[in-house]
């Protein structure tokens, strides 16, 4: 019979960020909703978006998300894990979501640096950071 | 300046140089691909440019399919067309013989065939693809787009003619094959402009937000060359040392922005292209030294700096430091001028004939443009309509 030479390693947690992260998700969904039924420029912007537009907000692979979808010209907070939506951004990893949730890095940078990468209309993607930026 | 975090990434083997083409068979079987769709269009055929392709399988067992009806505005029927050609025909690769509409055509339809898919807009968006693609050979007849570098396809949905960005390292070709033939039929203007463009995407991805040192290297080779050389390959069109100076640089410039991408000239050039249908080397042309002007408080250094790849070591030294920024902006002002004398490259959108009356739908279509994001200072709506105004006279 041979001595095993090798270990299997499961991935670890990192529960503390992955529960500020969730934490910091449900804040700017609520502020984003809040401000879409008063901010002119949010809802200047919201005109160009197809009615019941639906975005995930989402750290890869399996971490926290927000999904918000516009009604009525304003923004709306729904049921996480919304079917087919139509735009899924991704923050590359809990890390960078973490860095961005705790306001070091930007949305704008988040393109930049490589940490977001995006399923859908990248028009909408930058109306969706104008708004970010005025929350 | 190092960014606190950059990435590069660029697997294309490059065959530059006399005779080029003559890869290609050799090329094919180290991609073990040996029965590839040609993808093109009506004026290629027309050049004559086909011929050395069909020589350069001469004696070699590959047959190759052949389509040679891209648009110049490419859209995803065509796309999903030419899928359906690639599996009918049972092709194993594709090669793009063209400017940017075929190269991003060949890019769209790798991504379905690969994909086993007839809907592009599954794929819209950036490093969602997440597979290797078939094998794609490109084979530029332009000097400009730098295509052939990049991992970025454009395409026209043709429902509501809004362009679809598709964004990825896997959509980057496998080679490129820079043989100066291919570009020596290009008549004058459109040297000029799709000179301009390769300049510009030098130019404005060295002084953006994304920009590296990786790049920036990438960028000062690409000015050089062409600011050597586009003149030069104007006044005498055969000049093949020249236009090959000129497609080298292209490719340099596509590295460059594939890997850091423009800003505002290009969002304004690709709102004012898609509004009024203006050519993106000549919206290029147009934009580049408002680009500059708009951008000198925040990244007035970075703009001096490329004085040197432009104007030459003796020049630059003889300029101030304090100076450089604009004496950048006022030797492209005079390239500019001088392109206008000799191929009438228009140099304001009154010359190119866009009306003051699509300014508003090109601001706003400017300030949804990806590239907006990388410009060094923000661009709202009102600031979009400003440069608009101040590039019509």
């Amino acid at each position: 019979m041979s001595v095993s030479t090798y270990q299997v390693i499961s991935p670890g947690r990192k529960r503390g960020k992955r529960a500020i992260i969730k934490t910091a998700l449900f804040i700017l969904g609520r502020s984003m909703q809040s401000a879409s039924r008063f901010d002119k420029k949010i809802q200047q912007e919201l005109e160009s978006w197809p009615e019941n537009f639906t975005i995930v907000y989402k750290a890869f692979p399996k971490g926290p998300m927000m999904t918000l979808c516009k009604n009525n010209n304003k923004l709306k907070r729904c049921k996480p894990g919304e079917e087919d939506p139509d735009m899924i951004i991704y923050l590359k990893n809990l890390e960078y979501a973490f860095l961005l949730m705790t306001s070091r890095r930007s949305s704008v940078e988040a393109f930049l640096e490589h940490g977001a990468f995006l399923k859908g209309d990248l028009s909408i993607a930058l109306s969706l950071i104008r708004i970010l930026n005025r929350v | 300046m190092i960014p606190s975090y950059f990435e590069f990434y660029n697997p294309v083997k490059i065959m530059a140089g006399k005779n080029a083409l003559d890869n290609l068979p050799f090329e094919l079987m180290q991609l073990q691909a040996k029965k590839p769709l040609v993808i093109t269009d009506q004026g290629i055929l027309k050049a004559g440019i086909l011929k050395s392709v069909k020589k350069a399988f001469s004696e070699t067992d590959i047959t190759f399919s052949l389509f040679d009806r891209v648009p110049q505005d490419s859209s995803d029927k065509i796309v999903k067309e030419l899928a359906n050609i690639y599996r009918e025909t049972k092709s194993d690769s594709l090669i793009a013989l063209g400017g940017g509409s075929v190269i991003d055509t060949a890019k769209a339809v790798n991504i379905l065939i690969t994909h086993e898919s007839d809907n592009l807009l599954d794929f819209v968006g950036s490093d969602i693809i997440n597979l290797p693609l078939k094998p794609l050979i490109i084979i530029p007849t332009t000097s400009g787009t730098g295509s052939e570098a990049t991992g970025v396809a454009v395409i026209k949905n043709s429902i509501n003619n809004i362009k679809m960005g598709f964004s990825s390292q896997h959509i980057i070709p496998d080679v490129a094959l820079l043989d100066p033939r291919m570009t020596l039929t290009l008549p004058p203007l459109l040297t000029a402009a799709t000179g301009m463009d390769a300049l510009t995407h030098a130019m404005e991805s060295s002084y953006c937000s994304q920009r590296n040192p990786v790049t920036t290297a990438f960028a000062f080779s690409a000015i050089k060359m062409i600011s050597e050389h586009l003149v030069q390959v104007i006044k005498q069109p055969k000049d093949s040392d020249a236009r090959f100076a000129l497609s080298t640089a292209a490719f340099l410039a596509g590295v460059r922005l594939s890997n850091s991408l423009a800003g505002m000239v290009h969002s304004l050039g690709h709102a004012t292209g898609g509004v009024c249908g203006l050519p993106h080397g000549i919206a290029m042309n147009i934009f580049l030294p408002h680009g500059l002007k708009y951008n000198l408080a925040k990244a007035g250094d970075l703009i001096g700096e490329l004085l040197l790849p432009l104007a030459g070591s003796e020049f630059f030294t003889q300029v101030p430091k304090v100076d450089r920024p604009v004496a950048t902006i006022k030797y492209i002002e005079s390239l500019r001028d001088n392109l206008y004398d000799l191929v009438n490259l228009p140099r304001s959108l009154k010359e190119a004939n866009v009306p003051k009356s699509e300014f508003e739908t090109i601001a706003q279509y400017a300030i949804n443009d990806g590239s907006i994001a990388f410009n060094p200072e923000e661009v709202d709506y009102e600031d979009a309509l400003h440069v608009l105004n101040e590039a019509y006279n």
